[in-house]
């Protein structure tokens, strides 16, 4: 089965608790430790909800987003922001049209599956035919 | 300048004056000349004539005496014998040799009659063959044949005029026989005359022309020079006029002889009336007789003289001015009057004045200054000294000011030593490397010294900032030195920086407490994410209920963090007050409806008593969290299906709102305290739902807004009321 | 022509979620509504299609052109800016981001004119920024009715608090309430 969400996160014990969580829930999820392999991972076919980290060392969250929208990966993806910081970061600005969510930890399992969930059915839509 | 002008101004005048006079002069000498010239040449001519008929009749009678003697020599008696005139023995008739040789002494003509008929003569006739025969006729006929008696006279003989003289000669019986003749041509004597008179004439002519001619000629140039000098003349007055400040020239009799139009409007009288006049008959007394005794002293001592007075001009305002004169030489050389020109230093004088002003305003300024303060000169020497500084040193201005040789360093050192004010003159570059200890700004010295046992006391600490003075065109005359004693502040300085000590650790901990909130809810996220992971796989009750107690927990650090963050933003970060007019019920209206899901769940009632009218002056973000947060509180602490009521009254000047429930109340010796950071009424703290930060960020919310919080309670048991203070509406 | 009850949504980081949150069980409203998401080409149609499925009201991209039609959600497609035309005519333009952003909320506000009878309403909801704080004062301005996203339930509380600080909301709750007083305010 594929992958349906992509966690990138500096942090390990998130990764580990994030992964055993969506294991337990059923649903695929690649991790990346940074900016780069979560580039890595899009360029391998990568399609689905991405769960971003904003503090990340080297290339932080929305560097990462800057690259995937200039590398015309973010078509077919849905990203969303983990922070842990409840404020708005102006260093959004610009690109903030592919921002899809912002998620404050610690989030609550429950309200991120269903979230998720949405997402999934948002991903699934078939583009209407232009008549 | 004016002077010189003048000066000229009156030399031409001169110069035209003597041309006229000149002119005039010689038109009148001339005249006279002529005159004198025709009526001599007139009476000398009349003379000369007289003399020159007497010299002729003269020469005349002698001829005809001399007539006389030759014929007397040939014989002395005549008689006629036979148609012969005889003397003696002398026959005449026909002898041509006694009027020949009276014609050669005498030249003009001689004959002699027998009776009336020329017997011997050298008269030409027409052919120019001597006259024999004629006869004689008209008044000398008469004279020597009628009358028996000479004649003198002019007489046309053959048509020519002679001067002549006729003489009878008589028989010895006395009878006329005949006469001597002799003439001279009166022609050769008129002409004479006549070629004299043409002279005299003709000088007399030439003279006139002479003179005539002179005068055309002087006249025009006469007419030259005063049409050059009419223009002259009109340009020095433009000139003059052009000055804007008055000028004027007077005589040596100190009247005014013109001025300029500055001068006319100062006066108020024109030129016209002004010439001719001395100051007596136009300024006050005084000013006249002080004018006078100027024009009077410079007259005597001639050269250039100033004096300042202050005067009224026409317009009445009154002025101060600078009279400067200067003596004028006519073309003799000699004194002819003199010229003033008058300066208006009115302004200049305010200027002055004003500059005084402000240089005694300085001084006063530097007098007064609170730190110790000397200004010195080029020279290093002490020009002020302040009374700041005498009180620090002791020293008294008058044993200082005008003293160099640096007298301003003994109070401090004991002893003549440059001082920081001294190297304001350096290169800064090598005050920067020599004294580490001074610091620069621009030429601006500031330094820091100890001065141990500072006028026999405690030790002193100073600081002194020297910066030199320049004048308007930037030269340096000066300096200016300031010594504060900042012992004092040294050690306000300590307590400062243990406050800002303080204040940093203030910093420190909000971002601490910032710091922490962030970095609890990543170990927390895991706990959150694998927790209720967990308990779905929890069977046995007792472990869910006590795997519960841990989820509890890591909820309160949660929450905990999120408002000591909150709490830690509010606090610590210089908020700005972006307040603005609202409209304090639907604000309250507004944080009501957040609380909706709160209040029903214990189906309490929350009532927005807030007259809708009232307005308040305050940040609507923080307005709602503080309303938020006092009905959370309130109903937190209150039984379900109770009453909250929000209201607001006026208290004096200030707007008092109240929150009102009824709760648990509060015990009186905790009402002090329930704002405190992290206080709560449960002293074991055991409830986990509240995180004993609400209460504090509501006092800190309305201490943004400059208003006051607290607490009233009629006691446990009995309701809360929680009151705050918020600006109204701003004016 | 029939003047209708118009409402302006204006949403960002989060929309999706709080739009679902608003009109989830939401009933058919007397209202057109047009619903302004910083979103980009591509993403669109998916979140309109999302919202179909859990509203009441039909939800569809808006086209240019369109006239407003009570009952029905208009989503503002990615790369235009929306303008209302008399306020009963969809016009999209291409042009330059205002604001970082494309489409502008602040731009579809403020191309609301004074209705002669019907109500005007303008809602902000979760969005980083300040993006729609002018359009709320606008609306207010035009005697409208403005609702700002609380803190609580917004996935960033940037754009609702920058038209809460504006002065002219009129609430600021969450979006389940939200939608509780539009149903009460259009009847």
């Amino acid at each position: 089965m594929d992958a349906q969400v992509l966690l990138v996160d500096d942090e390990e014990l998130i990764r580990q608790s994030v992964e055993a969580f969506f294991q337990s829930e059923g649903i695929a999820i690649l991790t990346a430790a940074s900016g780069e392999e979560c580039l890595e991972h899009l360029e391998d076919g990568f399609r689905g909800v991405i769960l971003m980290d904003v503090m990340m060392p080297d290339m932080n969250g929305w560097d990462t987003i800057r690259k995937i929208v200039e590398s015309d990966l973010y078509d077919g993806n849905i990203i969303v922001m983990l922070t842990a910081l409840g404020v708005p970061d102006n260093k959004m600005e610009g690109i903030q049209q592919y921002v899809t969510d912002y998620l404050t930890k610690p989030f609550n399992p429950d309200e991120l599956m269903e979230i998720l969930q949405y997402y999934f059915g948002l991903l699934n839509a078939l583009k209407p035919a232009h008549g | 300048m004016n002077y010189r002008q003048a000066h000229t101004l009156t030399t031409v005048t001169n110069k035209v004056q003597y041309m006229k006079t000149t002119t005039k002069y010689i038109l009148a000498s001339s005249i006279v000349a002529i005159m004198i010239v025709a009526m001599f040449g007139g009476y000398f001519l009349s003379q000369y004539q007289d003399y020159e008929v007497r010299e002729e009749q003269e020469k005349l009678e002698n001829c005809i005496r001399t007539f006389w003697e030759l014929l007397n020599h040939k014989g002395t008696d005549f008689r006629v014998v036979n148609g012969q005139l005889l003397a003696g023995a002398y026959a005449v008739n026909g002898n041509f040799e006694l009027p020949d040789k009276v014609q050669d002494i005498f030249g003009g003509v001689a004959t002699v009659f027998m009776g009336d008929e020329r017997v011997s003569t050298n008269v030409l006739n027409a052919e120019g063959k001597r006259a024999l025969g004629t006869r004689l006729v008209g008044p000398a006929y008469e004279a020597i044949f009628k009358q028996g008696r000479t004649y003198r006279g002019v007489v046309n003989i053959l048509d020519v005029p002679y001067l002549t003289a006729y003489d009878p000669i008589k028989n010895r019986q006395g009878e006329v026989i005949g006469a001597l003749f002799v003439g001279i041509k009166e022609s050769e004597f008129l002409e004479r005359m006549h070629d004299l008179k043409v002279h005299l004439m003709m000088t007399l002519a030439g003279m006139a022309t002479f003179f005539i001619s002179l005068m055309v000629v002087l006249g025009r140039a006469l007419h030259q020079v005063e049409a050059a000098n009419d223009s002259q003349i009109r340009f020095q007055q433009t000139l003059l006029n052009t000055i804007p400040n008055p000028v004027f020239y007077k005589d040596t009799d100190c009247r005014y002889l013109g001025c300029n139009k500055a001068f006319e409007f100062y006066a108020g009288i024109s030129q016209d009336e002004l010439v001719g006049k001395t100051p007596h008959d136009l300024w006050p007394e005084e000013l006249a007789e002080c004018y006078l005794q100027h024009d009077l002293v410079l007259l005597e001592k001639p050269g250039f003289q100033g004096y300042e007075a202050t005067v009224r001009y026409a317009d009445g305002s009154l002025r101060d001015v600078i009279f400067n004169k200067a003596t004028f030489n006519g073309s003799d050389g000699s004194v002819a009057g003199l010229v003033g020109v008058i300066l208006d230093i009115t302004e200049r004088k305010a200027a002055e004045e004003a500059t005084k002003n402000a240089y005694q305003q300085l001084w006063e300024i530097v007098e007064f200054l609170p730190d110790a303060t000397f200004v010195v000169d080029k020279e290093k020497r002490v020009i002020a000294w302040n009374r700041a500084i005498e009180k620090m040193t002791g020293l008294k201005k008058e044993d200082v000011i005008g003293k160099g040789d640096y007298v301003y360093s003994i109070p401090f050192y004991g002893e003549r030593r440059p001082i920081l004010i001294d190297l304001i003159d350096e290169n800064m570059d090598l005050i920067r490397d020599k004294y580490a200890f001074i610091t620069i700004e621009g030429r601006t010295l500031f330094a820091e010294a100890i001065i141990p046992n500072f006028r026999g006391g405690a030790d002193c600490c100073l600081w002194g900032t020297a910066t030199p003075l320049f004048d308007s065109q930037g030269n340096q005359v000066g300096g200016i030195q300031s010594i504060r004693d900042i012992t004092g502040y040294k050690q306000a300085e300590g307590e400062r920086l243990l406050l800002k000590s303080q204040v940093d650790q203030n910093r420190l901990m909000e971002t601490i407490m910032v710091r922490l909130g962030h970095d609890l809810k990543t170990p927390l996220t895991p706990l959150f994410i694998l927790l209720p992971l967990i308990r779905k796989q929890l069977a046995q009750p007792d472990l869910i209920k006590k795997f519960d107690i841990c989820i509890k927990s890591a909820i309160s650090i949660k929450n905990l963090a999120d408002k000591a963050a909150v709490l830690a933003k509010l606090s610590f970060r210089i908020q700005p007050f972006d307040a603005e007019d609202l409209c304090l019920a639907a604000v309250v209206d507004d944080s009501v409806l957040t609380c909706e899901d709160m209040l029903g769940l214990k189906q309490i009632v929350c009532q927005n008593c807030v007259d809708p009218a009232v307005i308040v002056h305050g940040m609507p973000g923080q307005l709602r969290e503080l309303f938020v947060n006092l009905i959370s509180n309130a109903v937190h602490f209150s039984n379900d299906r109770s009453v909250i009521t929000i209201s607001a009254e006026q208290h004096g000047n200030a707007l008092w709102i109240s929150v009102r429930d009824e709760g648990v109340g509060i015990a009186a010796d905790h009402l002090e305290h329930v704002f405190d950071e992290l206080f709560k009424a449960d002293e074991s703290r055991h409830d986990l739902e509240t995180s004993g930060l609400g209460l504090s960020i509501c006092k800190r919310i309305v201490l943004n807004h400059h208003g006051r919080i607290w607490a009233e309670s009629p006691g446990i048991g009995q309701g809360t009321i929680m009151r705050f203070t918020l600006p109204r509406k701003a004016v | 022509m029939t003047q209708h009850n118009i409402i302006v949504i204006g949403v960002s980081t989060g929309g999706p979620v709080a739009l679902r949150r608003l009109f989830s069980g939401l009933p058919p409203l007397n209202a057109a509504i047009i619903i302004v998401l910083h979103i980009p080409q591509g993403m669109d149609y998916r979140i309109a299609k999302g919202l179909d499925a859990v509203s009441s009201m039909p939800v569809a991209l808006a086209e240019d052109g369109e006239f407003l039609r009570s009952g029905q959600i208009y989503l503002a497609p990615g790369g235009y800016h929306l303008l209302l035309a008399g306020n009963h005519r969809i016009v999209l333009v291409e042009g330059e981001r205002v604001n970082f952003v494309q489409p502008s909320v602040n731009l579809a506000m403020k191309s609301l004119t004074r209705p002669l009878n019907g109500k005007i309403i303008g809602v902000v909801l979760t969005g980083m920024g300040r993006d729609g704080a002018e359009g709320i004062r606008h609306i207010k301005a035009m005697g409208g009715i403005t609702m700002a996203q609380d803190q609580e339930s917004c996935a960033i509380f940037g754009m609702p608090k920058a038209a809460a600080e504006t002065g002219a909301v009129d609430m600021v709750l969450s979006p389940e309430k939200i939608g509780k007083q539009l149903v009460s305010l259009l009847h």
